[in-house]
């Protein structure tokens, strides 16, 4: 069954629920109440906002190119959320079963950047294009590091399924003969007999710990957040490549900025951090990661492993969130040299030493 | 019959078309409900609410473009890892030649890799990666006319600006 039933309404009920968090801990970080205004403590807040932008007039300037200008939007809204199609759900209830998952993610994700730049360029505003342009030269910046960290996950997973690579890391593992189960690369250690959180990635595999910090900060870069949103950063550009979209063509561009949020953080997930299982592991006599999975096939499978991924998912934007609102933004050329002078070869190296890490517990 | 990919690119196709049916659903709801009175000032190009000069496709700097370059080569090379990473220790392979293939795989990505770090290290050392930091250098021509002369000329030519003439007839 396709998760596209999943993933429309969840998508929406995820923007409304992450607008409202964002400005919450906005205000609670700054010192203020937030909305307070509809329903009980502005919890109505996003619903209204969905209404004004739904009822607000699409203003397209007239030096901008009216059929781009309204597409582009549509078109990174489409990608973006077409990039979901290969994350699974649960365990049982996988995403589109292509082998090549996380390349085709990564490409669809690629896109976004595409169609923001169209976006910024057709505008024909000067804020517009020098935004335009920042999408550009970020994306150079950060999609090598992007492409890198997510290798060194492929090198000890061996393929591109996500569906594969969460059920990997997980209590009673499929065993992969070339991949090791060691704990720490101790022989003897054989985490798929304890589960939890010793058998992710992370742990698994001690130098893709580093990959996931490296890849937690790029999904920073490559989701425009602060401290990297300089495409839009208000403060200096107005609105950067939406400074002129109104109405229904913003309210997809906002969309999109919150999947992509999403997207990421369950990518992350799903490479490093065990997908949908359980953080608990198989004690002696305590068996808590059986307690906290149910068994597989069942409906208690189904509601632990989509629970425990979207938990997981979900904290990591928050994490985020706080993020953007304590990190001051960092200037355009330290973005640039932060990719390609620390990032890349850290990347870089991680993938070799991860490659020895495989080599050495081989056997 | 179809395949396990065709079924897999079936299911993209309807994340797809699902994705067109809420962007068609919204711009539908939205168009019976937003009001539609474009008028001149409306559609004007916003510059901080000052009457917009000239077109925005000026000139700009891409002073990055040796970066785009590197891009290009880096972009290429991660096309070549990830079958290289599909491949490397493949259990049949590695097992029909007592773990003889990983060990050579694995060599082989490696003088892959460095020869690419030492291509990165170049770039850095020639300053491509770091010199995206503009430092104006002061120029350091003496001139032979002394800088009075340029403000005695600065003096008699310079005139109250337009919207300033009001307020010194007002004195």
């Amino acid at each position: 069954m396709t998760t596209l039933l999943f993933y429309l309404p969840f998508l929406l009920l995820f923007v409304l629920g992450a607008g409202y968090a964002e400005r919450k801990i906005a205000a609670w970080i700054q010192d203020r109440l937030g909305p307070t205004e509809v329903g009980y403590r502005g919890l109505g807040q996003p619903i209204a906002d969905l209404f004004k932008l739904l009822q607000k007039e699409s203003i397209v300037p007239a030096a901008a190119n009216k059929v781009l200008f309204v597409w582009a939007p549509a078109w990174i809204f489409v990608v973006v959320f077409t990039a979901f199609a290969v994350l699974p759900v649960t365990h049982a209830w996988r995403g589109a079963p292509t082998a090549t998952g996380a390349l085709y993610l990564l490409a669809m994700a690629s896109l976004e950047a595409v169609g923001l730049f169209v976006a910024g360029w057709i505008s024909h505003n000067k804020y517009a294009q020098l935004g335009a342009m920042r999408v550009l030269w970020q994306f150079l910046a950060y999609e090598i590091p992007l492409s890198l960290s997510v290798l060194s996950v492929m090198i000890v997973s061996q393929t591109l399924d996500l569906h594969a690579i969460a059920a990997q890391q997980g209590l009673n593992a499929p065993t992969c003969t070339s991949v090791s189960a060691c704990w720490l690369g101790t022989k003897g250690i054989d985490v798929a007999q304890w589960g939890g959180i010793l058998s992710w990635n992370i742990l698994r595999v001690p130098p893709l710990c580093v990959s996931y910090i490296l890849f937690f900060v790029i999904s920073l870069v490559a989701c425009h957040r602060a401290p990297f949103d300089l495409p839009e950063s208000e403060s200096e550009l107005v609105g950067g490549y939406h400074t002129e979209y109104s109405g229904l063509c913003f309210a997809w561009l906002m969309l999109t900025e919150y999947s992509m949020l999403l997207l990421m953080s369950l990518l992350g997930v799903i490479l490093f951090l065990g997908g949908g299982h359980t953080p608990f592991p198989n004690l002696p006599g305590l068996p808590l990661g059986s307690w906290t999975s149910g068994l597989a096939g069942t409906w208690a499978s189904h509601i632990w492993s989509g629970g425990w991924l979207f938990t997981k998912a979900l904290l990591i934007i928050l994490i985020q969130m706080i993020i953007r609102w304590t990190f001051p933004r960092l200037r355009f050329d330290q973005v640039i040299r932060l990719c390609w002078q620390y990032l890349t070869p850290a990347a870089l190296l991680l993938c070799l030493l991860t490659l020895w890490w495989q080599l050495c517990t081989l056997d | 019959m179809m395949g396990i990919e065709q079924i897999a690119f079936l299911e993209i196709l309807t994340f797809i078309a699902g994705a067109l049916l809420l962007v068609g659903l919204g711009s539908l709801t939205s168009a019976l409900l937003q009001p539609n009175l474009p008028n001149e000032a409306k559609l004007c190009t916003y510059e901080s609410g000052e009457v917009p000069t000239g077109g925005s496709w000026g000139k700009f700097n891409a002073r990055f473009y040796v970066i785009a370059i590197i891009f290009m080569l880096f972009e290429a090379e991660t096309v070549l890892l990830f079958p290289w990473a599909m491949v490397w220790a493949n259990p049949t392979l590695n097992e029909a030649t007592e773990g003889l293939w990983a060990r050579y795989t694995a060599m082989s990505i490696v003088l892959f890799i460095v020869p690419l770090g030492i291509g990165l290290a170049y770039m850095w050392r020639q300053g491509h990666l770091a010199s995206t930091h503009p430092c104006p250098i002061p120029p350091t021509f003496a001139s032979k006319v002394p800088k009075a002369h340029y403000e005695q000329i600065n003096h008699r030519y310079a005139s109250t600006p337009r919207r300033l003439q009001h307020i010194q007839k007002a004195k």
